[in-house]
C-alpha cells in the first residue's frame, strides 16, 4: 500500500488526483494538502513517474495493415453469407413454382389417360350397339331367306 | 459522436463494408495495442481483434448511438479478451496447459524469482534506466489480475475516463477506481522488489 508517511486519507486520492478524476472540491482539497505535506507531494511524484514509464505497445504499420486486411476479408465472407440468406426465400419460391408447374403438366396427363380409355370403350360399345341393329336385321334377313327357301320347297 | 462517424455507422448498418472499413482502420492501432498488452501475444491479439470487429459488424444493428462507437467497440473487444484470458487460466489450472502469454514471453514469471545479485537491480541505491524500468513494468503488468490490468490499460494507455471504463467493463465507477488503485499499488510493490524505490 502507500507509505506510512503518506497521510492516511490522501493515499488513494493521489492516484485519482494524478489522473484528474477528482471533482472540483476534492481536487482543491488535495492540492491544498500537497502544498503543506512533503511526504504526500513526494508520493505523488513517484506515482506520476511510474505511470509515465508504463509501457505502451504501438503496432507497426505492417501489423495494422495485415490486421485490417484480415478483418475486411472476414466481413466479405459475412456479406456473401448475408446475400445468400436474403435470396434463400426467393430460391425456395422459385423451386416451389417449378415443382408446381411440373406437377401441373404431368399429373393431368396421367388422369386423362383413364377417361380416354373409357371413351374408346364407350365408342366401341356404341358401335356394337349400332351394329347390333344390323345384326338383328341380319337375323331377320336370314330368316327371310329361309322363308324364301321354304317357299321354293 | 463525430458526424462523419455517425454517417459511417449508418452506412455500415445497411451493408456498406467500405464504411465499416474506415472505422476498422481508425481504431485498429488502439485495439491491437490494448489486446497485445492484455494477452502478451501478438498472434492472439490479431485473432481476438479480428473476432471483435467481426462481432461488431454483425451486431451493428444493436448500436444505438448512446455512447461513442469507440466505447461500444471496446466493450465488445474487452469482453472477448477477458473471456479468452479466463479460458487460458482455466486450461492452465485444470489441464496443466501453459497459457499463451507464458509461451510467447520467455521472461514471464521471472518477477517471481529472486533478483540476480550480479545485476544492478539488486543494489538498492542503483536507479534503473528507462528501458529497464519499462521492461520491469511490462512484466509486472502481466501478472496483474485481468480486471486490474484492463482498467489500468484503459485508463493509463487509452486515456479513458472512469465513467467510460465502467461502461466498457460493465462495472461500477467505484469498482473501476478500486481496481485502478490496486493495480498501481501492485506495480509499485513489484518495482520495489527490483531495488527501484518507487
Amino acid at each position: 500500500m502507500f507509505k506510512d508517511s503518506v497521510c492516511k486519507d490522501y493515499g488513494e486520492l493521489l492516484v485519482l488526483y494524478h489522473y484528474g478524476e477528482l471533482g472540483p472540491s476534492e481536487s482543491e482539497l488535495v492540492a491544498t494538502h500537497l502544498k503543506s505535506c512533503p511526504a504526500c507531494a513526494k508520493e505523488l511524484g513517484e506515482i506520476s513517474g511510474i505511470l509515465a514509464a508504463a509501457p505502451v505497445y504501438t503496432p507497426t504499420q505492417l501489423e495494422t495493415a495485415r490486421a485490417v486486411k484480415g478483418v475486411m476479408e472476414s466481413i466479405s465472407a459475412v456479406k456473401v453469407g448475408r446475400w445468400a440468406n436474403r435470396l434463400l426465400p426467393a430460391y425456395i419460391a422459385a423451386a416451389a413454382t417449378v415443382a408446381a408447374i411440373a406437377l401441373s403438366v404431368s399429373v393431368p396427363k396421367f388422369i386423362d389417360r383413364a377417361p380416354q380409355e373409357n371413351q374408346v370403350l364407350a365408342q366401341s360399345d356404341w358401335e356394337v350397339v349400332e351394329n347390333y341393329d344390323v345384326i338383328k336385321d341380319y337375323d331377320v334377313i336370314e330368316q327371310m331367306d329361309n322363308i324364301d327357301n321354304l317357299e321354293q320347297l | 459522436m463525430e458526424i462523419d462517424e455517425k454517417a459511417l455507422i449508418e452506412a455500415a448498418k445497411y451493408g456498406d463494408a467500405e464504411a465499416f472499413g474506415v472505422l476498422v482502420k481508425r481504431y485498429m492501432p488502439k485495439a491491437l495495442s490494448f489486446v497485445r498488452q492484455m494477452t502478451g501475444s501478438a498472434e492472439d491479439a490479431e485473432d481476438l481483434v479480428q473476432e471483435a470487429f467481426l462481432k461488431a459488424y454483425r451486431g451493428l444493428s444493436g448500436f444505438k448511438g448512446e455512447s461513442s462507437f469507440y466505447t461500444w467497440f471496446f466493450r465488445v473487444l474487452s469482453n472477448i479478451c477477458l473471456d479468452h484470458l479466463r479460458k487460458g487460466v482455466f486450461l492452465k489450472k485444470v489441464f496443466f496447459i501453459p497459457s499463451v502469454s507464458d509461451e510467447d514471453d520467455e521472461e514471464s514469471g521471472q518477477l517471481e524469482q529472486a533478483p540476480d545479485p550480479n545485476t544492478s537491480w539488486s543494489r538498492p541505491d542503483e536507479r534503473l534506466n528507462q528501458k529497464e524500468l519499462r521492461a520491469a513494468l511490462s512484466r509486472a503488468l502481466k501478472i496483474l489480475p485481468e480486471r486490474q490490468r484492463a482498467v489500468f490499460l484503459l485508463k493509463n494507455n487509452e486515456g479513458m475516463k472512469i465513467t467510460e471504463i465502467a461502461a466498457v467493463l460493465g462495472i461500477s465507477e467505484g469498482a473501476v477506481k478500486s481496481h485502478l488503485v490496486r493495480a498501481i499499488t501492485s506495480l509499485r510493490k513489484h518495482m520495489k522488489g527490483y531495488g527501484r524505490h518507487v
